[in-house]
């Protein structure tokens, strides 16, 4: 086969924390060739983000390389001079991150960042500069390029943007193009786009893209061979056939089968309704002048109504910026909203914050990122037992440690660790103590906000299975927000899909997936499912 | 070492407080002198420490005595720089005097020539323009410059950061009127003012401390206000509003150990600050009453008296040792709170 470019040779990469020595990376071998792409295969901790970031030398000071070599071009990218490797950085590899919001300079033009990767590496008239960062622009497709060159960062949307950073980083040609999951932050729908264009740039400019992604379905997609990476170090490298249709390593296995399938319990048609939503707005006021007058409104959610039963999962779906996060924290009461929002018999837009306060223990909300919503600061019996202190004061110490013991068993966390704080625990762990703290308010509806998407496959899927658990267990009540189609078919009775603040399409869930009558929705399945033959 | 129980993330602020020697040291001579002055009526007094006189003990610094009770003549209180009183004790019995024999207003009336004297065996720093013993006047002056920078540290901290928290978190209309208010008064001429209402009362270490920190507060409100615009959309905190938490709650519980980082990261520098304000307002004569022990006014002293270099240069190596203290205190701090920092 082709020759090959990057040779990575019993690589290790460790942490140093004063005295505290965490290892990375351990004694992974890896070759790069022309032209291919490599998918490098992971969850999260799994090394292979270090791995990829040591090439170039971008990880913080902290990390040292107790044995390896990276050769690249004759030369060994751990050893040489800092001036050398400016010169390999974006001239003879370019990178992309994953998040393209951050990524650019919001201070900066598009085309001046464009154009700076442009002169550091060549010498060219600013003009000639000019017409290369245009020229990339048009390349990577964006729209109307010419006025994208003197945008900002924050006109552009989120698949622009990283079409922006694609074209910075292959503006100068390089043999190599590192993506570190380029496309984990946007839309399903732009996913696919952004996927399209870097095989259509690698077909043109034939570089070799390593690629690095948890998501088995874009290495389906894109990759010429994969490499599965678990606690730092190599599990298996292979062609994906081979891989997907029988992967020799358990983990391997492990990581093909974690795709949720399934669908939700089955529900009862006859129970009561209890939650019902009725002509809900959420409408953020547009203010201009000094006086502050409102001039428009930013229509975060327009006029929708739904209901949903006693122990039913309702699916909110749509992409970001639709709406549907915005419904969910509107439910209860976390914004402001008008319309009217019946839990039980109580109507939540009538009532002061008191009266919602006491109700609060009905009603409670997972959120998408398991850590954040954790307060790093409190140990894990803090945190779950901080809601007992408001709704229930009149327990004693005793009990509220019985109380914690006991839902923690519930959600599968081991008692003894709850004097242990958050950075001790893993994402999935996280998710679960964030979901003990809501159940042990005994609450009767919870509002899961994309509960899963920041947790890697094999995770998730024990996750939802908990969920699924709870549900039955306590006839709780979901409302769950999530873009992820497959997570969603596989637990909810019910379906609502968002754009641009309304309800596009409504109904049980069966029906939907098999017969989408909007054209979103039909859109939304499509890519979703597209790498299941059908 | 007292076993004080810390937190994970606070052992590892302390070890990398610990790590930056030179923060480690200062704080360590920094609290040894403040330590030290503490007990500076111990050390530089005009009165013994204690007295054995006709087989009974006297100890003067609790308690006056008259100078008949060591058989003298006078009904008064004892003078024991008073050569004749020395006699008397000494015949009976025995005196322990301080290392330094002179209060921060004592009088030295022995001097071999006019005041101020340079240094000598008697008043090691020598003694300025009204004959008081230098040293000890440092000693006292240290004192309460530290004690005033700390009480003015401390209450204009807590109601920065209080001023800051309730902006930060309420958003909204409470911030922009609290945020003009702040500038109007940030602007306020603070001397002046002081040189109007010292024309009216007395100003003592009391008054000092409420005028200085009635326009003072405003130092942490930035910092405390920016970390709680941050701090509150952090997802714990919606997490906690959901678990229908009080507000208070939240700002004590959640977001406030936040801004707590950046508030003591600062505070070895508003120390510094307080303690300059007072000094240069002993300097102007705007301070402290006259004849309190204060580093301002010696650095007017020397000033005014040039041919007597040991006034001004005492009291200025004395302030800028303070102040390297304390700024090297300050980078340990701030680095010790920085957790990207590699020790």
């Amino acid at each position: 086969m082709n020759e090959t470019i990057l040779t990575i040779q019993n690589l290790s990469v460790s942490f140093k924390m004063g005295t505290r020595i965490t290892k990375a990376v351990e004694k992974v071998d890896l070759v790069l060739k022309k032209g291919e792409t490599l998918a490098l295969v992971g969850e999260s901790g799994s090394g292979k983000t270090v791995t990829a970031m040591s090439i170039l030398r971008l990880l913080p000071q902290s990390a040292i390389y107790p044995s390896g070599t990276i050769e690249f071009g004759q030369k060994n990218c751990l050893t040489i001079s800092d001036e050398e490797i400016r010169k390999i950085r974006g001239n003879k590899v370019g990178i992309i991150f994953q998040q393209p919001m951050t990524s650019l300079n919001p201070l900066h033009r598009i085309g001046k960042q464009l154009k700076e990767s442009i002169f550091l590496h060549q010498h060219t008239s600013n003009s000639a500069a000019d017409e290369r960062a245009l020229l990339w622009l048009k390349r990577v497709g964006l729209k109307n390029p010419l006025n994208k060159l003197s945008s900002f960062p924050h006109q552009l949307s989120g698949g622009e943007r990283q079409r922006v950073m694609i074209a910075m980083a292959l503006i100068n040609e390089p043999d190599i193009l590192i993506a570190d999951e380029p496309t984990t932050a946007l839309d399903v729908t732009v996913q696919a786009q952004i996927l399209d264009l870097i095989r259509d740039l690698q077909d043109e400019m034939g570089m070799a893209i390593l690629f690095i992604t948890h998501d088995l379905t874009i290495v389906r997609r894109i990759a010429d061979r994969v490499t599965v990476m678990k606690d730092g170090r190599i599990v298996e490298t292979d062609l994906p056939e081979t891989l997907f249709n029988a992967p020799a390593h358990t983990y391997t296995r492990l990581l093909i089968d974690s795709e949720p399938k399934g669908g939700p319990d089955p529900a009862n048609e006859e129970d009561a309704i209890l939650v019902k939503v009725e002509h809900l707005k959420v409408w953020f006021p547009i203010q201009k002048g000094i006086l502050r007058k409102t001039v428009n409104h930013v229509k975060a959610v327009d006029d929708i109504s739904f209901t949903i039963k006693k122990g039913h999962t309702l699916g909110i779906v749509g992409e970001s910026g639709s709406g549907k996060s915005t419904t969910g924290f509107a439910i209860l009461k976390l914004n402001n909203s008008q319309g009217e929002i019946i839990l039980g018999d109580n109507n939540l837009n009538d009532m002061d914050k008191n009266q919602i306060r006491q109700l609060r223990k009905r009603m409670q909300i997972i959120f998408q990122d398991p850590f954040g919503s954790l307060n790093p600061r409190m140990s894990v019996s803090q945190i779950i037992g901080e809601g007992l202190n408001v709704h229930y004061p009149g327990l004693t110490p005793d009990q509220e440690e019985n109380e914690i013991i006991t839902v923690m068993e519930k959600v599968g966390l081991d008692p003894e660790t709850r004097q242990r704080y958050p950075n001790e625990f893993s994402g999935g762990q996280h998710q679960r103590i964030a979901i003990a703290r809501a159940l042990i308010l005994k609450p009767e509806f919870m509002v899961l906000d994309e509960p899963t998407s920041s947790l890697d496959r094999s995770v998730q899927f024990q996750v939802l299975e908990l969920l699924k658990k709870l549900q039955k267990e306590f006839r709780l009540t979901y409302i769950f927000i999530s873009h992820d189609l497959k997570v969603v078919k596989s637990l909810c009775h019910d379906i609502v899909v968002m754009k641009d603040g309304v309800i596009v399409e409504a109904g049980d869930s069966d029906k939907i997936f098999s017969h989408p009558e909007h054209d979103y929705t039909r859109q939304l399945i499509a890519t979703a499912f597209q790498d299941q033959p059908s | 070492m007292p076993k004080i129980n810390l937190t994970k993330i606070n052992r590892e602020r302390w070890n990398r407080f610990r790590a930056n020697k030179r923060g480690y040291i200062s704080l360590y001579l920094f609290g040894f002198l403040f330590f030290i002055t503490l007990f500076s009526e111990l050390i530089a007094n005009d009165k013994p420490l204690l007295i054995y006189y006709d087989a009974s003990f006297y100890c003067p610094l609790v308690k006056e005595y008259a100078e008949t009770q060591f058989g003298g003549e006078f009904e008064a209180p004892a003078d024991y720089k008073d050569p004749y009183v020395i006699k008397l004790i000494n015949e009976k019995g025995w005196m322990i005097t301080p290392l330094i024999p002179f209060s921060y207003n004592t009088i030295n009336y022995y001097l071999e020539g006019p005041a101020p004297s340079p240094p000598s065996r008697t008043n090691w720093l020598g003694t300025d323009d009204r004959g008081r013993d230098v040293m000890a006047r440092l000693l006292y002056g240290f004192r309460i410059s530290v004690l005033f920078g700390l009480t003015l540290t401390l209450c204009s901290s807590a109601i920065g950061i209080m001023a800051g928290a309730v902006q930060g978190y309420y958003g909204g209309s409470i911030d922009i009127f609290g945020q003009r208010f702040i500038e109007i008064w940030s602007s306020l001429p603070t001397l002046f003012l002081l040189i109007i209402l010292s024309s009216v009362v007395q100003p003592n270490f009391w008054w000092l401390l409420g005028i200085t920190l009635m326009f003072g507060w405003m130092s942490l409100v930035g910092v405390v206000r920016a970390e709680f615009l941050r701090g509150r959309n952090f997802e714990y905190v919606t997490a906690a509003k959901a678990l229908g938490l009080s507000d208070a709650k939240i700002i004590f519980r959640h977001v406030l150990p936040n801004a707590m980082v950046a508030s003591i990261t600062f505070m070895p520098f508003i120390l510094g600050g307080s303690i300059t304000t007072l000094t240069s307002l002993d300097f102007l004569g705007f301070g402290l009453p006259v004849g309190s022990p204060s580093l301002g006014e010696l650095l007017a002293q020397g000033k005014a008296n040039m041919q007597a270099p040991w006034l001004g240069l005492s009291a200025f190596i004395l302030l800028s040792l303070m102040f390297s203290l304390l700024v090297f205190i300050g980078e340990g701090v701030r680095d010790a709170f920085d957790p990207r920092k590699v020790y």
